[in-house]
């Protein structure tokens, strides 16, 4: 190190040796000065003077000396700050004569030659320090850099103690002042680094390849302006029947994308690219062997490494869209059943309409008739009649009234079975008003309603619930027991979930045990007509009409001592 | 109050229903005479007076109308529309009485400008019943517009 200080020193140092060199003048002083004797005494007072003379030059030369001192402090402290930098820069440098004998170099290089500290002043020629087979290509960049006026390049080996180094020299020459030969400039750039990630690449290169490869589909890059393909992965032997050669080679790898989805294949990678975004499409490829198989292609673009790169996966589908085409056919074949279904129940929806209709008109108007016909022979004919005749007449007449009232039942039942149900909040205690009011049966005093005020409010349809309150009064009043008045209690109760119950309570016959699940049925009838008129259909209609409105009926009964019928809908939220 | 302005026009295709209305205005004592066409399209024509009931000496304009809803050719509800769309009829009573108690056919009714629903009732007292009711009210308490009867002969056609 010290011997390539000093070169440095001797290197930088013309500059400072020429400040430091004696005015020329002084030096003709000093010459007079030590020749004085022989002419400076001819005369004292000329000898005096000089003596002056002389006294006010060597002041001034002190002078000039201080100013040079101090000059001299500062170039050497810039000359340490270069030295330092010198040494210290990150390459090697170094200055070398024809012969490639080492003149000067800097720690970096010594260190990168595999001699750190050494710096002896035995002579170092470059070529030693080059690895064998380097020589001459070394031999070759000296001679070149000596007569080049562009710095010369070359990479080679260096020499260093158990291994070899990969460097790259730069080199250029100046000529040296006053000296025949050319001095040659040399930067050392250390490849070391950059080599070993070179020699580590294949490997890496070979295990993703490896792992690509089990990747159940096929890996590609493409281009992200061409979109031309720049890799892809040799599962597209299994997949499409082409090696992974014939894709990179420009063949055009988009005739071989469906027709129909070519396009819309080419706008996805574009879009992909352009908005830097991972997108997936689905689409139709055509095989090596002119199969049309269904793909999935997940794309991806990103920078990496300030590249713009366009990435994907293609996975064949073609079973998954077999599959899901099956599935589809067979929702619509479901579909259509569904429809053809739907429009035969619609024609039979209005056929029942249309049958309903034409029951409460068709088929009441003759019974009427012979109702009246009947009457009316029995009111002609009063006179003559016997007692016997008389009943016969009246049952005719009773008879027919039955029908009627179950053809009326039946229309009613039909009614709320079907036709859409709109619900809304109601209140109990108006409904109830009405209902008592429009039917004669429910007046006091042939009967005794108590209601247990207030009742909470029900969601419902209002129609079908008036049906419901009106039945359910009127089998209360009908089956009452014999001398007694009916008496019906109606309350509220709210059940857990929001829902209310309605409670109807009366001291009638009540109903059996066994009997108690039948009643709601159509046409059930628990009574014999002789003892309790009615048609069955009742509290089917009731069962019915609640069951349209999203709520439950049901009924406690003790024969003999009344029974509690209930209905629950859903309550109006307080 | 000429004879010809307390005439009533039935419209009904049942004959029972025919007789026993007949029947029942008898024993209501109802003196009004009574007019009676089978289906909805007669009805129309009688109301405008064209084809054969251009003659108002024979079929004089009713002061009321009893209309049945399910009738042959033109059904009631068609009637009632058809009198809604005569500027000149605004002022003609419209009593459906019929054997349908459905409440959209009662609701539709009272929209197209009938001025009561009836259902036909079952017996034979309370037919009696009902015409009698309709003679109080309708044919005595009732006030009738004048401008009723000055539509005549001025055939619209249907």
């Amino acid at each position: 190190m010290s011997r390539v200080e000093k070169k440095t020193i001797k290197r930088v140092s013309p500059r400072e040796r020429a400040a430091l060199r004696p005015p020329s003048n002084a030096r003709a002083v000093r010459t007079t000065k030590r020749n004085a004797p022989a002419w400076g005494l001819s005369s004292s007072a000329a000898y005096q003077r000089r003596i002056c003379e002389l006294e006010l030059e060597l002041s001034t030369l002190h002078q000039d000396l201080e100013e040079l001192r101090s000059k001299a402090v500062v170039t050497e402290i810039s000359r340490r700050h270069y030295a330092e930098l010198y040494q210290n820069a990150p390459v090697g440098y170094l200055t070398m004569d024809d012969l490639g004998r080492i003149i000067e170099c800097n720690a970096t290089f010594l260190e990168l030659a595999g001699l750190p500290g050494q710096a002896g002043e035995q002579q170092l020629y470059f070529g030693r320090l080059v690895a064998p087979g380097y020589v001459p290509r070394f031999l070759e960049h000296l001679h070149l850099a000596q007569r080049s006026t562009v710095p010369v390049s070359s990479e080679l080996y260096l020499r260093a103690e158990n291994e070899t180094v990969p460097v790259q020299l730069i080199s250029g020459s100046q000529i040296k002042s006053g000296a025949a030969a050319r001095l040659v400039q040399t930067i050392v750039l250390d490849f070391t680094r950059q080599a070993s990630a070179e020699q580590a690449r294949p490997k890496t290169q070979s295990d993703f390849k490896a792992l690509v490869d089990t990747v159940q589909g096929v890996v590609w890059e493409a281009n992200p302006n061409s979109l031309e393909l720049t890799y892809v992965s040799s599962r597209c032997a299994q997949v499409l029947g082409y090696p992974p050669t014939y894709w990179t080679k420009g063949v055009g790898w988009e005739s071989h994308v469906h027709r129909e989805d070519r396009e819309r294949m080419l706008q996805a990678m574009r879009l992909a690219a352009e908005e830097r975004t991972d997108l997936t499409m689905e689409c139709r490829m055509i095989t090596a062997d002119r199969r049309v198989i269904w793909v999935q292609n997940s794309m991806s673009a990103a920078v990496l490494g300030r590249r713009l790169r366009l990435f994907g996966v293609l996975t064949d589908i073609t079973d998954r869209k077999l599959a899901e085409e099956q599935l589809r056919q067979a929702r619509d074949e479901l579909e259509q059943r569904v429809n053809q279904r739907t429009s035969q129940l619609r024609e039979t929806v209005r056929d029942l309409e249309s049958f309903s209709y034409s029951l409460s008109h068709d088929l009441r108007a003759p019974l009427r008739a012979m109702q009246g016909y009947a009457q009316l022979l029995m009111n002609r004919l009063a006179n003559v009649l016997d007692e016997p005749a008389r009943t016969y007449f009246q049952r005719l007449i009773a008879s027919s009234e039955r029908l009627d009232h179950l053809i009326q039942d039946v229309l009613k039942f039909s009614r709320v079975s079907r036709g859409p149900v709109e619900v809304k909040p109601l209140n109990l205690e108006d409904l109830l008003v009405q209902v008592i009011n429009d039917y004669p049966v429910l007046l006091p005093p042939k009967v005794r309603i108590e209601v247990q005020q207030p009742l909470l409010g029900v969601c419902g349809h209002e129609a079908f619930l008036t049906q419901c309150l009106s039945n359910l009064l009127s089998n209360a009043v009908k089956f009452h027991r014999p001398g007694e008045t009916p008496h019906v209690k109606i309350s509220t109760q709210r059940i857990d979930g929001g829902n209310v119950r309605i409670w109807f309570e009366d001291n009638g016959i009540g109903i059996a045990p066994e009997d108690q699940r039948r009643i709601f049925g159509i046409f059930e009838r628990v009574h014999s007509g002789e003892q309790y008129e009615g048609t069955g259909i009742g509290l089917a209609i009731v069962a019915k009409a609640v069951e349209r409105m999203g709520g439950h009926v049901g009924v406690e009964s003790t024969p003999g001592r009344g029974s509690r019928f209930w209905l629950e809908l859903p309550g109006v939220k307080p | 109050m000429s004879s010809d302005a307390r005439t009533i026009l039935l419209v009904e295709d049942d004959s029972n229903d025919v007789f026993f209305l007949q029947f029942a205005f008898e024993s209501a004592g109802i003196g009004n005479p009574l007019q009676v066409v089978g289906d909805g399209q007669q009805a129309i024509n009688y109301l405008a007076g064209t084809g054969q009931y251009a003659d108002r000496s024979k079929y004089p304009f009713p002061v009321l109308v009893l209309l049945d809803l399910k009738l042959p050719v033109k059904m009631g509800l068609e009637v009632l529309r058809w009198v809604q769309n005569q500027p000149r009829l605004s002022n003609l009573l419209v009593i459906v009485l019929t054997s349908s108690a459905d409440s959209n056919d009662v609701e539709k009714a009272y929209s197209l400008g009938a001025r009561s629903y009836l259902v036909k009732p079952v017996s034979l007292n309370k037919r009696v019943e009902m015409a009698r009711v309709i003679k109080n009210y309708w044919l005595e308490l009732n006030r009738f517009p004048s401008a009723l009867h000055a539509s005549s002969n001025q055939g619209t056609n249907p």
